[in-house]
């Protein structure tokens, strides 16, 4: 039998370095070509990042240009027609030698019919309520208006903490829920909306769902409406996940930080 | 005490085989050939522990046993480092092991002696492997990919990073330590026992912790 001083220490130590070498050799092969595929992904990801923004980008413009578009004919329809009709008939009354008071009565109508359009444009511009009222009865008086609109029920919770929200987070919830709430009305036959807010750890937690016929998320990616929340939430530094509850109906899960 | 070891070993193969084959169908891809390579030692084992039990050269097993599991784990790598590394080169690999056990199992060591030689290089890959995972895992664009699964992914991988580490040792320095006793030779195998059942402690472990929304 071989005893331990016939065993050479070169002849355990040497291949021993070889493996030792080999792993390192391995190791760093590996990790060589890991670089390149992590430096590969990660210039994906940012040009990804990048088309997204510049999307995000177009979509503002589209969206704002498409609200123009709606006050300018706004404006047009209802507040220029009936000026217009306005002034032909006190042109009429301008030609008459005596006015009586059923003359006027009509000219009196119009303008009052100008004044409730303009409250209404500027309304849809600036919701008063939410100024005077606050977020949660603003966000009621949209929900009065879907029951009128469509017998739509509606629940709504708001944590008691959400009283002083910052004005630009008001502003873009009113904005956010009354885009969800018009998207229930139009497409989703649903006879319930349920909204709930709640301020915890310095974050909004928004919920929102509805009982209808739940979400095309093919179509509702390129759906102006949804693109506009989504540029919202953006705007917010938010986050959102939204989709068929699995009871069928809506459902999206806003998430916005107060304290950044 | 060696039989305790022996008997351990046998356990734990079937615990986790019995994990494997009711949770099969709803393991994650990674996680299904991690399966194959369990039911693998399974089959190799009950056979193998019943002929050493009767006195009967079993080195055969290994001799099967080695490039099959080989192939098995190249595959999960392969799927475990997928996007980051061509996995042409992990096949090449896979196919130019195979070729070199087929090789040395009919010109060097014939299939009635430990077969070292592959059982080294084997560990030795898989040692480079599971070290790569590791680095790959410690980057934040890796991490965020795996996210899901990555504690399980670090318990296999730590599993077959100790086992196959050991065993290189173990199989490289083996024809020293038999040359000098056949107690080192025992010692040796109840080492490997060891590791052994610390690498499915670890898969087992591995897969106990998927996310269970993986396995539904």
């Amino acid at each position: 039998m071989e005893t331990a001083q016939e065993v050479d220490f070169l002849t355990i130590l040497v291949p021993l370095a070889g493996i030792i070498l080999i792993i390192t050799v391995g190791v760093i092969l590996m990790y060589l070509q890991f670089q390149r595929s992590i430096f590969r992904q990660e210039l994906a990801n940012e040009e990804l990042k990048s088309l997204h923004q510049k999307q995000l980008l177009q979509r503002t413009i589209e969206v704002q240009e498409q609200e123009r578009k709606r006050i300018a004919m706004d404006l047009h329809d209802e507040l220029g027609a009936i000026l217009s009709i306005s002034r032909m008939q006190l042109l009429q009354l301008e030609s008459q030698d005596e006015i009586s008071k059923e003359d006027i009565g009509p000219v009196r109508d119009l303008i009052e019919n100008t004044l409730a359009s303009t409250r209404r444009i500027s309304h849809e511009l600036m919701p008063l309520q939410l100024e005077k009222l606050g977020l949660e009865n603003a966000l009621l008086s949209l929900l009065t208006k879907a029951k009128e609109s469509g017998e739509i029920e509606s629940n709504i919770a708001i944590s008691e903490s959400c009283d002083e929200l910052p004005w630009m987070v008001e502003l873009g919830l009113y904005r956010i829920f009354s885009e969800l709430i018009n998207n229930t009305i139009k497409h989703a036959d649903a006879t319930t909306i349920e909204i709930s807010i709640l301020l915890e750890d310095g974050q909004l937690f928004c919920r929102y769902s509805d009982n209808g016929k739940g979400i095309n998320l093919d179509t509702s990616v390129t759906g102006l409406g949804m693109q506009s929340v989504e540029n919202r939430i953006d705007a917010l530094q938010g986050s959102w996940e939204y989709g068929d509850r699995s009871s069928g109906g809506f459902f999206a899960r806003i998430r916005i930080p107060l304290n950044k | 005490m060696s039989w305790l070891v022996f008997f351990a070993t046998n356990v734990i193969i079937l615990v986790v085989s019995a994990y494997v084959i009711v949770f099969y169908s709803k393991l994650y891809q990674e996680f299904r050939v991690i399966g194959v390579y369990v039911l693998l030692a399974l089959a190799i084992q009950i056979p193998s522990y019943l002929m050493g039990v009767n006195q009967m050269n079993n080195m055969f097993f290994l001799h099967i046993y080695v490039p099959s599991s080989f192939v098995i784990l190249t595959e999960f790598y392969k799927k475990s480092l997928k996007g980051f590394i061509n996995s042409r080169w992990l096949d090449l690999i896979s196919i130019v092991f195979v070729l070199f056990s087929i090789l040395n199992s009919i010109f060097i060591q014939s299939i009635d002696t430990f077969n070292s030689y592959a059982l080294t290089l084997e560990c030795l890959l898989i040692v480079i492997y599971s070290l790569s995972l590791f680095i790959l895992l410690l980057n934040s664009t890796a991490k965020d990919e795996k996210r899901s699964i990555l504690g399980s992914l670090l318990w296999v991988n730590s599993g077959l990073f100790i086992y196959h580490t050991i065993n290189l040792f173990l199989s490289y320095f083996g024809d020293l330590l038999t040359t000098f006793s056949s107690v080192n030779f025992r010692l040796s195998w109840i080492m490997h026992s060891f590791i052994y059942i610390a690498q499915f402690s670890c898969i087992l472990i591995g897969l106990w912790k998927l996310p269970k929304k993986l396995i539904s």
